[in-house]
């Protein structure tokens, strides 16, 4: 029996996605040489530390230039937490907290999940926060020694919270829900899997 | 191996900026062009070429005017908050003998240094795209020899040596002694005449900026937890947790 195939994300979903990630995955490598002198040796992938600079920088430029696409394109779908988003995550993130007692009685995900609505956050404000602290410290001379400090801090506190809930992404899109997969390469899921992990999505 | 260090007594400084020359012939820094404002202080402000100068003061006194010198360099801290925000390992080191060694050929840049030194010493090359500052003459003092400013100085208002020796010194000479407990202990200290040492350009209770203790010892471990964890967090949910989510999920399928 053939499986009905749903369109879930569009061209431009997909192609500002990858952009947005392939950057951030550059810009994390890159910039995690730095975080700690633990990590340093990820600058050999790049060639030395100065290349990895001159990479963060140019990658920076693609990540800020695509942001506001990515807000866009992704905010209809996963811009809103509804009241039955909120009581999603009460139900122990719809049951990924697997406690029966909480479970009961959980509404189903929309056509994105509370939890994948959380993630669309995370981005958009680390990514912002990026951004403008990024361009501070990338020209801080003349600037007042507060406002260059403040972002190295910002900086970092963008990236413990956007690098950690990314493994969080990476698992669910991949081990963690199987079939999640296509949705960004292909565009479309079988309606299955549509069912079983969205079942408040009004398939149109 | 014992500490070094430099004791400037300033009252023995005249000003005659011998030191200024001397590091710069030494470190085959080149001079800068400069401006005549009405002051023999010259150039206006370090730079990645003068990394030491003597700064002026003029203040009156009982309708005198007092001339007021102290030579300015890195202090060498033993909690150097240069050496503390650098990311490059190697670029910024503690030496054994306490100074603190900037390398330019590992610096890469970044100003993290510039921006977080209590002092404002270290400073940018545009030219070379790295920070630079006093390396205390690391090639003469690792061969046995004082540094270029101290062999200079016809005052003999440096003294380079032993650091405790040298504080065991000052505290046998009147004036006030800066840099013994400031920031863990300088390697370069001044005896003053008054125990103002914001007089003399010093700031009285030079502390690391709380930023940059919650950013490197705070934030950076951490982060370090948060993302090594979330790895192994989710490897670990694959196989305790992920089959009981998918249970529960199924059964309310079929009973819905």
């Amino acid at each position: 029996m053939a499986e009905r195939m749903i369109q879930r994300t569009s061209v431009g979903q997909r192609l500002i996605h990858w952009i947005h990630g392939i950057s951030f995955v550059i810009l994390g490598l890159t910039g995690l040489a730095l975080f700690h002198k633990s990590l340093f040796g990820l600058t050999a992938i790049f060639g030395g530390v100065d290349s990895a600079r001159y990479l963060h920088r140019v990658f920076a430029w693609i990540f800020t230039f695509n942001m506001p696409l990515f807000i866009a394109v992704w905010f209809k779908d996963c811009g809103i937490i509804d009241a039955l988003d909120r009581k999603w995550i009460a139900c122990g993130m719809g049951g990924y907290l697997p406690i029966k007692s909480l479970y009961a009685g959980c509404p189903p995900a929309g056509k994105f999940n509370a939890g994948q609505k959380m993630f669309y956050w995370t981005a958009v404000l680390g990514g912002i926060l990026f951004v403008v602290s990024g361009f501070i410290i990338m020209n801080p001379l003349g600037l007042a020694k507060q406002t260059v400090r403040a972002a190295y801090i910002l900086h970092d506190l963008a990236t413990i919270c956007t690098v950690t809930f990314f493994f969080a992404h990476l698992y669910l899109g991949t081990l963690g829900a199987p079939g999640s997969l296509r949705a960004i390469f292909q565009g479309n899921v079988n309606e299955e899997w549509a069912k079983h992990h969205h079942g408040r999505w009004q398939i149109g | 191996m014992a500490e070094k260090a430099c004791l400037v007594d300033v009252t023995k400084c005249i000003a005659c900026r011998g030191c200024q020359i001397a590091c710069k012939s030494w470190n085959q820094l080149p001079a800068e062009k400069t401006t005549f404002d009405g002051t023999y202080e010259n150039p206006p402000d370090l730079s990645a070429s003068t990394v030491t100068k003597i700064k002026f003061r003029e203040v009156a006194e009982g309708g005198k005017v007092k001339w007021l010198f102290r030579k300015v360099q890195c202090f060498h801290c033993t909690d150097a908050g240069c050496v503390k925000a650098c990311p490059v390992p190697g670029a910024l080191t503690k030496l054994e003998d306490g100074t603190v060694y900037l390398d330019q050929n590992k610096c890469t840049g970044c100003k993290y240094c510039i921006m977080n030194c209590p002092f404002e010493i270290p400073r940018w090359d545009a030219t070379k795209g790295k920070a630079f500052k006093c390396n205390f003459c690391y090639d003469r003092t690792s061969n046995g020899l004082p540094p270029a400013c101290q062999k200079i100085c016809v005052g003999g208002a440096i003294q380079y040596g032993d650091r405790d020796t040298l504080i065991a010194y000052a505290k046998t000479r009147p004036g006030f002694l800066y840099g013994e407990k400031e920031l863990g202990g300088l390697h370069w200290m001044y005896l003053l005449p008054v125990d103002d040492p914001e007089l003399y350009f010093l700031p009285k209770e030079p502390k690391l900026p709380k930023s940059l203790i919650v950013w490197k010892d705070i934030l950076k471990p951490i982060g370090l937890i948060l993302g090594g964890g979330s790895i192994l967090a989710w490897l670990g949910y694959h196989f305790l947790l992920m089959p009981q989510k998918e249970k529960l999920t199924k059964e309310a399928e079929k009973h819905s």
